[in-house]
């Protein structure tokens, strides 16, 4: 049975097939708080798995849903201990590697494939399949003056914020300051798509609708899956006057294809991770 | 524990595994250093003279040329060494590379007649010293608009006073052979791009010279005592510290904002440094201990990278995600990162452990270091791999990269923690 580890009730995929009739096998991050062990230097951190749990994961594919664990009483353990989060995630991963499949890359974000910047996203995708457009941008070092040049429209964003397009509502006044990021403020139709494992993706278009390229659609969800490591999630691209598309933000965690009415029937079609190609057997 | 220190395999400077083996501090690493220092020496000859080749177009280039000749080997050195000429000739490089692509044709020209000036200013002044201290007076004195000047590695100021006779008097040094510069117009220069010296620039006083320069001492001293060959790492590959002061003790919380440190090494300055606030108390001699052999690694490696080849292009789009810091950072800062933190982490971990008389409070500061240094190889994810390149780094670093990350995760792994208890 597939395994779904994760660290927010609020998690949309975890609603969705919670509420479905599929086989899950739901783990929360908090039922191994009294297993975390903090440590003196140099272990810091150990996880005591029970062998029921070990046997639960071994051989099993897993949806790792842990993108953050705010909230959780597992961070306030660390957070009093004065432990980084990254040791729950080095300590986790042995546990990770006995899954035959796993959907979503593990770490905090920037490391983890899963939970990449903007900026590093559109180079993956770029580089791992040439017909995908991406925005114009510019990242400027230190307080240096960025180089908008090339730029129609810049757009002051946070590397970091993934869907915010109209107007960057989480740019930090160090980001506003220090390595400014600007980007080509997006035109045409925004254009939300979703997937989850073989299923053609869904998608819907959150203001008006308009035709599109559905071919580069399904070009640029197969290289997200491989690129991003994860087997469902969704991408905000802008549909052009032609129909063409430019892909802005992949995202794993779901929030804007979870408003869709579509969206927990879609998920009950999905059967959780294959073993990834690029992912090397456990 | 390192299979490369072989003694009966001949050293290879060029082979990027020898920076594997200065890391870990082999046996033969005193002997890489030592071909690794003429490798560099060699390719910064080779660099000016291609850059002298066009002296029959440009006045300033032909006077550069018979000045450096004029130059006795050892002050020829002492030019070549200095982070000053390693960075004109980058920026003449890439105005070349400009004029070349025919952008800014018209401004590549104009830069590249200003750098030739710049070119002939560093070894002019290596001359003027030269003949300050021999009593003589040359025509680079006579029409030098300031009334103060250094030598291009940084270790010698020469001032003239009021009667406008000249004199020479050495910068403080760390060790006897780095310098530690606070006045030079490349220590009080403002850098937007820069961490250390984008900040304020306030005046230190002889005391707080005094104290920061203590501090670095005890620092190397410590280093040398743990491990030997990273002091030696440290007097052959750095050859200025620029230290900045941005905030004054007795400013309390109304520059609390400014009351941070920091240092750094940028790739077009190999042979410096720059310190941030060393002169606070706050700041340990153990945090000096860091930050010197942080820089200092770099340094190695950006030797390595001059004499040889640049490790990665970068595009400063493209930015890593460090494991460590969290920070966005180039491709090449991160392959350096690779080695840092674990020379660092090998520094601090044998300086921990060379005392059981480790003061409480010291003994918590490293023992987090080391847990910081540890988190970023304990990832899945192996290092080269997260590198964002348009081209692919050589077989060799990939592997160097990798074996470091694995050597990491032998130690701190789980298990392996358990097996050694």
């Amino acid at each position: 049975m597939t395994v779904v580890l994760y660290s927010q009730e609020a998690d949309p995929l975890v609603t969705a097939l919670k509420a479905g009739e599929g086989e899950w096998s739901f783990l929360h991050v908090d039922e191994l708080v009294d297993r975390l062990r903090v440590k003196p230097w140099p272990t810091i951190l150990d996880i005591i798995i029970p062998g029921a749990l070990s046997e639960r994961i071994r051989g099993m594919p897993v949806v790792n849903r842990l993108f953050s664990f705010e909230g959780t009483a597992c961070l306030d353990k660390l957070a009093g201990a004065r432990v980084n989060e990254r040791w729950l995630h080095a300590r986790l991963d042995s546990l990770l590697a006995s899954a035959s499949a796993l959907a979503h890359d593990t770490g905090v974000r920037g490391i983890s494939r899963s939970l990449l910047p903007l900026n590093a996203q559109w180079f993956c995708m770029r580089t791992a399949q040439d017909a995908v457009s991406i925005p114009r941008f510019s990242y400027a070092t230190g307080f240096e003056e960025s180089n908008n040049e090339g730029l129609g429209d810049p757009m002051q964003k946070s590397i970091w914020s993934l869907f915010d397009w109209k107007t960057e509502r989480h740019l930090l006044p160090s980001e506003a300051r220090r390595h400014r990021f600007f980007v080509d403020r997006p035109r045409g139709m925004p254009l939300i798509s979703f997937f989850a494992g073989k299923q053609s993706p869904g998608w819907v278009f959150p203001r008006e609708t308009t035709p599109f390229d559905h071919h580069a659609l399904n070009i640029a969800v197969q290289a997200a899956r491989r690129v991003f490591m994860s087997d469902v999630g969704e991408m905000l691209f802008y549909v052009q006057p032609d129909g063409s598309l430019v892909f802005h933000a992949f995202s794993p965690h779901l929030l804007s294809a979870a408003k869709t009415p579509g969206f927990s029937a879609y998920i009950s079609g999905w059967q959780g991770p294959a073993p990834h190609p690029t992912r090397e057997p456990a | 524990m390192n299979a490369l220190a072989d003694d009966s395999v001949a050293v290879d400077p060029t082979d990027v595994q020898c920076l594997l083996e200065i890391a870990n501090a082999s046996p033969r690493s005193p002997d890489i250093i030592d071909k690794l220092l003429w490798c560099r020496l060699l390719s910064m000859r080779w660099r000016l003279f291609e850059a002298l080749a066009e002296r029959n177009t440009d006045s300033a280039l032909g006077a550069a040329y018979r000045t450096y000749n004029a130059l006795s080997p050892v002050h020829q050195a002492r030019v070549l060494i200095s982070s000053e000429l390693c960075e004109v000739l980058m920026c003449l490089s890439s105005a070349a590379a400009r004029r070349e692509r025919a952008v800014d044709k018209g401004e590549a020209e104009n830069d590249i007649a200003s750098i030739h000036t710049r070119l002939l200013d560093i070894i002019s002044r290596e001359q003027a010293i030269i003949d300050i201290e021999a009593g003589r007076r040359t025509y680079f004195l006579s029409n030098h608009t300031t009334r103060v000047f250094f030598s291009p590695v940084g270790d010698k100021q020469a001032i003239t006073d009021a009667s406008g006779a000249w004199s020479v008097r050495n910068v403080p040094s760390l060790g006897g052979v780095i310098c530690v510069d606070f006045d030079s117009p490349v220590a009080t220069a403002y850098e937007a791009r820069s961490g250390v010296l984008s900040q304020y620039c306030l005046l230190m006083s002889d005391e707080e010279k005094a104290t920061v320069v203590d501090k670095l001492d005890a620092a190397l001293e410590r280093i040398d005592a743990t491990v030997p060959a990273y002091g030696l790492i440290i007097r052959n590959f750095v050859r200025r510290i620029i230290v900045r002061k941005s905030y004054d003790a007795s400013e309390g919380d109304a520059g609390a904002e400014r009351r941070h440190f920091g240092s750094e090494y940028v790739p077009r300055q190999p042979g410096s440094i720059r310190l941030l606030n060393t002169h606070l108390d706050s700041l340990s001699v153990e945090s000096c201990m860091e930050s010197l052999m942080h820089e200092s690694t770099h340094n190695y490696l950006a030797a390595w990278e001059l004499a040889n080849e640049m490790f990665v292009l970068n595009d400063p789009r493209n930015r890593v995600t460090s494991p460590w810091s969290g920070n966005q950072i180039p491709n090449s800062s991160f392959i350096h990162a690779v080695f840092v933190y674990y020379v660092c982490h090998r520094l601090l971990r044998g300086y921990l452990e060379s005392s059981n008389s480790h003061d409480e409070r010291v003994k918590a500061h490293l023992e987090g270091r080391l847990a910081n240094f540890m988190a970023g190889f304990l990832i899945r994810q192996r290092l080269p791999d997260l590198l964002l390149a348009e081209c692919a780094i050589s077989p060799a670093l990939f592997t160097v990269l990798l074996r470091i990350q694995e050597t990491m995760k032998g130690i701190y792994s789980r298990d392996a923690i358990e097996a050694g208890a």
